[in-house]
């Protein structure tokens, strides 16, 4: 590991995380924004897995070469279970509330944007 | 900088220790995430993330967060070439950062309290609360190990022992840096935009 390595990482995650901060403050803040918010929400997504990836690799010295690839093995497990938590539980509960509450969240939508209600 | 032979943290029983330690807070902070997943939506009337979230304040920790992430690795750096003045410098400035990043994030929630968005509100501001605040308090507990290594290194000269631990927080930092860019995309890039 060389301090050349650490400051290509750096901007690496730098540029990714202004990138994304750009795309949602223009989309939000600024107007509107080219993308639908179906592929900005991908795109954001996609972003942040790369800086994962870039951090990992250049922070974390995460490879798959020689002795530290224990470490890489590891964290890929881990990494699958935590997949298995988090997409298993939304995957879950959001049947949950598909079967147990048909249609009561959008009639709550539908009364609070016919009465134009914001709560700030 | 001289290349130096890199030591894995995984190359001994306390290194792969921490490492173990490092996997079981990742799924800590696995399920404080799909706790918000599955809960975000559920606001009770209240706020959604886009009324309450401050980007811009956001985008400044973040930063701020990444910075510190850097100058903990090339204090590392420092260390292992032997140059211990400046491995403290980089650490008191990493340590400084980090609590810029702590203060800011105390004051984010201090305005969210104060403008009645309390964790009491919602299920989304509970788990948001949750989230956020269990990586401002490791956060935390990351500048006391820092305040304690700082501490240590003036005192004596840089030993192996040491320098297994300054790998281990560096570890420690980067880690939290990681977890911090999911929460800033997922709760925060994509709250504004839901």
């Amino acid at each position: 590991m060389t301090s050349k390595a650490y400051l290509t990482g750096f901007m690496m995650s730098l540029s990714l995380t202004v990138t994304a901060f750009i795309l949602v403050y223009g989309a939000t803040s600024v107007g509107g924004s080219p993308l639908s918010q179906g592929w900005l929400i991908a795109v954001i997504a996609s972003l942040a897995v790369c800086q994962l990836v870039v951090q990992g690799m250049y922070f974390l010295h995460l490879s798959s070469k020689g002795k530290p690839g224990r470490s890489l093995q590891i964290m890929l497990f881990v990494l699958v279970m935590a997949a298995i938590v988090v997409g298993g539980s939304i995957w879950v509960m959001h049947n949950l509330n598909y079967r147990m509450m048909p249609g009561e969240q959008k009639v709550t939508e539908t009364i609070q944007d016919k009465e134009n209600i914001h709560h700030r | 900088m001289s290349r130096q032979k890199y030591e894995s943290p995984t190359t001994n029983a306390v290194g792969l220790g921490f490492w173990v330690y490092l996997m079981t807070d990742l799924m800590l902070f696995a399920t404080l995430f799909a706790t918000y997943g599955v809960l975000r939506g559920n606001i009770a009337g209240g706020p959604a993330g886009h009324d309450i979230f401050s980007l811009k304040l956001v985008f400044a920790e973040t930063i701020i967060l990444l910075v510190s992430s850097l100058t903990a690795g090339l204090a590392l750096l420092s260390a292992h070439a032997g140059r211990k003045t400046r491995m403290l410098q980089l650490l008191v400035i990493t340590g400084v950062l980090g609590a810029l990043f702590l203060g800011l994030e105390i004051n984010e929630f201090r305005v969210l309290l104060a403008d009645g968005h309390s964790w009491q509100n919602s299920a989304f501001l509970s788990s948001y609360f949750t989230l956020v605040g269990t990586h401002g308090l490791h956060i935390f507990a990351g500048l006391i190990w820092l305040i304690a290594t700082v501490w240590y290194a003036l005192k004596r000269p840089l030993s192996p022992r040491f320098m297994q631990r300054l790998t281990m927080f560096s570890l420690f930092w980067h880690f939290l840096d990681l977890v911090w860019v999911c929460i800033f995309s997922i709760v925060y890039l994509m709250g504004v935009l839901a």
